[in-house]
């Protein structure tokens, strides 16, 4: 079906040429909106338990992660979702009450989701569980699972058929701290995959703090400021199953950041990944590969640690995609109340630019707290959206401030081009309608109908799955890349896309891990492909795809 | 204005002045709920209605000063854009915020909302009517400058804003900005280094500000904004922030408290007589050993080692168990049987 050929210059096109549809954002006949509740049609029974305690301990309204994988090697995405449960104070543990346990869920193929938890082995893991990051740790083709938490973390390694066994002490990794994001990614170009982690706060549950008002009903979760923060931690894959705690020889040598989310992205296009810190209430953090698997700070030089007036916000999920379609890769960082979720337009040469004002983000996004965050291409009309989750942390906060709720709506942004975005408000339908206590937002095609759905997990609640109803065109869903390839989609039109291989992170979580490419009226001649480490490659359509599964292996 | 008041005062009903006293004492939540509660049964009486919404605004509750603002009158508009442009309702907020308290908002809402030559309008107004030595105005200046390119001329701006007030961030930060785009990337980095410095220095302090909205008269919190201000290194500010928060300490609070203002009076203005006497009123309050102990160690640290010996030996009556201070005495001895 197609040529491979390696490209003889990898430079990409201008911005003239990038991708950049033009018609208006369509929704199809019959529905309410791009997304429609289908969590009880498709059979998700999961109620994520906080553990919720009148001590306010912190970790009870930080967790709510789950990742979107495909678990049993069968082609259709499996969901696994991270339970909290209370805090395990020594208190608690005396009392022996049984833990709840993180689910795993097979899809059927069509997005109906059955309860594998019982045949999962050691993924029905009862820590105090915050997110998780998926990848194929092991290289034997199987997705593994790390999962962080408020206690010892986890390496799940796939044993296939749904089965998971716990291979933490195994592989060397420790980590017995307060962990929050991860990623799994080939920071060395060795061709496996290496593991970033997030520490958050040094929170003393046995001793917890108290903050907010003396009155009955007025103590409140604490400030993050309250607390050190964790430095976080790379994990180097000796390749053999076993990894090597390398913070400070890869680079990472002050990064005690309070961190909540995680991203590896070529943000400079030089063919490695480079990572991408969200901090809660610090600056955020820009590490550079040299190369070699070794990074450089340069958050001073690119103007990512704060928002463009000079003020750290509260990093919690981020996305990175090429929102402006000039081929390079943005990205955006939520936030909390009275700060908007920020866009970091990457201007090259290393620097970035708050775009926030200019993308229609600040006033939208300014009064809710954001969470998991996703750009993907919902309405498949060439233009990426964007979707975020929101809910405040502090369960009584309308006592503090009654323009706050606990409760948020989530939003949807559709893009417009050239980097900017528009709420959606209603339109965005059920997602948008009832409020939740929005953490990880999860990305993926869960009924096989080439259409991004979302998972919404909350935070002491039940977790939704909306199907997209919103897709107007065809997709074309690039399979088998290894996560943070750039592929850049070349349309019969002239247009060029950047899309890149998951999983995206959101917030504590992990969307698919294929390259998603709304087509609208388009179609797909020529990919530019470069792996991390790898040189560009060329694939080139001898007929011209107009959607469908396009898969990396072999010449595709 | 003043007299303005007393006479608003005098004129509400006596349960709406009973609230202003809990007001007065600090507390805050509750005088609020007091006078929302008079509102509620005299829904006519304007007069207590102003009050209210002024003092819902003051601990951040707007969602009910709206409600509350309905009835009053287009006097009260500047009030309503205030209201709305903090419930991030902006568009709405817009044609009401006016007037040099407002100007700043409103082109923040405008900014918000994309409006950029409305933003821009917003900005020449609060040019003339805040003046040219007004630091946000100097940096918003400076920012709408950068973004036309006219690099060198904003970096003018946010030089002239850091003169005035070296607290104002946002000109730091899109000054170093501006100096590596310009191609002075070493001075750059440094501004930006000096940027990154401050930051959390100054998270906090708008953190101990947003306390104070809510508990103005609870003394951690101006003590937190004491420890604030003087790691910024603004020393008359907290020395001011102690000692009102020594004032108002009871119990508990007095002992952290007074060893604060103590540490700054000692080792920043390098009186010790008003350490001495902060630390002995505190003692005269708290009767705490810690209090003698800090005492002591500043007498022995200007030689004073007989006063130094007193308040430790005062000490150990308090807390005969405390090796550490018997160690401190051992060697305030040592010295004075030296001198002898």
């Amino acid at each position: 079906m197609s040529a491979v050929r390696l490209l003889v210059v990898a430079t990409v096109g201008s911005a003239l040429g990038a991708c950049a549809g033009s018609e208006e954002a369509a929704v199809p006949e019959g529905s309410d909106g791009w997304f429609t509740d289908v969590t009880g049609v498709w059979d998700l029974d999961f109620e994520h338990d906080a553990g919720t305690s009148a001590e306010k301990l912190l970790p009870e309204t930080m967790g709510g992660g789950g990742a979107l994988l495909d678990a049993d090697a069968d082609g259709d995405l499996d969901l696994y979702l991270v339970q909290s449960g209370p805090v395990p104070t020594a208190a608690v543990r005396a009392q022996g009450t049984r833990r709840p346990v993180n689910r795993l869920y097979a899809n059927a193929g069509d997005g109906r989701l059955t309860d594998a938890t019982d045949r999962s082995g050691d993924a029905a893991h009862n820590g105090c569980g915050m997110g998780v990051a998926a990848g194929d740790a092991t290289g034997d083709g199987l997705t593994d699972l790390y999962v962080t938490n408020f206690g010892p973390d986890v390496l799940l390694v796939n044993r296939g058929e749904l089965r998971f066994d716990d291979a933490t002490a195994r592989s060397g990794i420790e980590d017995s701290r307060w962990t929050a994001g991860a990623t799994f990614f080939d920071a060395d170009a060795d061709g496996d995959l290496d593991l970033y982690v997030t520490g958050y706060l040094d929170v003393d549950a046995e001793n917890p703090t108290w903050c907010g008002r003396r009155e009955p009903g007025w103590r409140s979760y604490c400030h993050p400021d309250h607390y050190d923060g964790l430095s976080d931690r790379f994990w180097r894959n000796a390749g053999d199953g076993s990894f090597e705690n390398a913070t400070l020889t890869a680079g990472f040598a002050d990064s005690d950041g309070k961190g909540l989310g995680v991203v590896a992205a070529d943000l400079d296009l030089d063919g490695d990944l480079d990572l991408y810190v969200a901090n809660d209430s610090v600056e955020n953090r820009l590490w550079t590969n040299s190369g070699d698997g070794t990074f450089v700070d340069d958050t001073l030089l690119s103007g990512t640690g704060v928002n463009g007036r000079g003020a750290t916000e509260a990093g919690m999920g981020l996305a990175c995609a090429d929102v402006d379609d000039d081929l390079d890769l943005d990205l955006v960082v939520t936030n909390l109340d009275h700060e908007s979720n920020t866009l970091y337009r990457n201007e090259g040469g290393g620097l970035f630019r708050d775009a926030t004002v200019a993308s229609g983000l600040e006033a939208a996004s300014r009064m809710p707290v954001g969470f998991g965050c996703v750009f993907e291409d919902f309405d498949q009309d060439g233009r990426l959206d964007l979707a975020v989750a929101n809910g405040h942390i502090i369960d009584n906060i309308a006592l503090y401030d009654d323009a706050q709720t606990h409760r948020q709506a989530a939003q949807v942004f559709a893009g417009e081009g050239g980097g900017h975005l528009r709420a959606l408000g209603a339109q965005a339908g059920e997602l948008a309608s009832e409020p939740f206590v929005g953490r990880a937002l999860l990305a993926g095609d869960l009924d096989g109908d080439l259409d991004l759905d979302l998972v919404l997990v909350q935070c002491g609640g039940p977790a939704h799955v909306f199907r997209n109803d919103a897709a107007a065109g065809p997709a074309l869903e690039l399979r088998g890349l290894a996560p943070g390839t750039r592929v850049v989609v070349e349309l019969d039109d002239g247009r060029r896309c950047l899309r890149t291989a998951g999983p995206a992170p959101s917030y504590f979580g992990a969307s698919h891990p294929h390259v998603h490419v709304g087509l609208g009226d388009a179609r797909a001649v020529r990919l530019e492909i470069r792996a991390p480490g790898s040189e560009p490659r060329e694939v080139v359509f001898d007929e011209p795809l107009a959607g469908g599964v396009w898969r990396a292996e072999g010449d595709g | 204005m003043l007299g303005a008041l007393l006479v608003l005062a005098l004129d509400l009903p006596p349960a709406a002045r009973a609230a202003l006293a809990l007001w007065d004492e600090g507390r805050r939540v509750e005088a609020v709920d007091a006078l929302a509660s008079v509102v509620d049964g005299r829904p006519d009486d304007l007069e207590t209605r102003t009050v209210l919404v002024e003092r819902e605004i003051a601990i951040h509750r707007y969602r009910s000063a709206w409600e509350h603002l309905a009835g009053l009158g287009t006097e009260h508009d500047p009030t309503r854009g205030r209201v709305l442009y903090q419930l991030g309702r902006y568009e709405e907020a817009v044609p009401y915020l006016a007037g040099a308290e407002h100007v700043l908002a409103r082109h923040d809402a405008l900014t918000a909302l994309g409006r950029m030559e409305e933003a821009r309008a917003a900005l020449d107004e609060a040019q003339r009517i805040l003046g040219d030595e007004d630091p946000r105005v100097l940096t918003l200046v400076g920012v709408d400058l950068a973004v036309r390119g006219e690099t060198a001329e904003a970096i003018h701006h946010f030089r002239a804003a850091l003169e005035i007030d070296p607290l104002e961030q946002e000109a730091r930060f899109a000054l170093g900005r501006a100096l590596v785009v310009l191609g002075e990337r070493e001075e750059g980095l440094l501004v930006l280094s000096e940027h990154r410095r401050l930051v959390p220095l100054v998270d906090r302090r708008d953190f101990a500000f947003k306390s104070l909205d809510l508990a103005p008269r609870y003394a951690p919190n101006l003590a937190e904004l004491g420890d604030c201000e003087r790691s910024l290194g603004r020393t008359d500010a907290a020395r001011e922030a102690y000692r009102r928060s020594f004032e108002l300490a009871a119990g508990d609070q007095v002992t952290p408290i007074a060893l604060r203002y103590a540490r700054l009076l000692f080792e920043d203005d390098r009186d010790l007589s008003r350490a001495l006497a902060v630390l002995d009123l505190a003692h005269a309050r708290a009767s705490d050993p810690h209090l003698l102990v800090r005492a002591g160690d500043y007498l022995a640290d200007r030689g004073r080692d007989l006063e130094a010996a007193a308040r430790f030996e005062a000490a150990l009556e308090l807390a005969p168990d405390a090796a550490v201070v018997r160690d401190r005495l051992a060697r305030v001895r040592a010295r004075l049987a030296e001198d002898r």
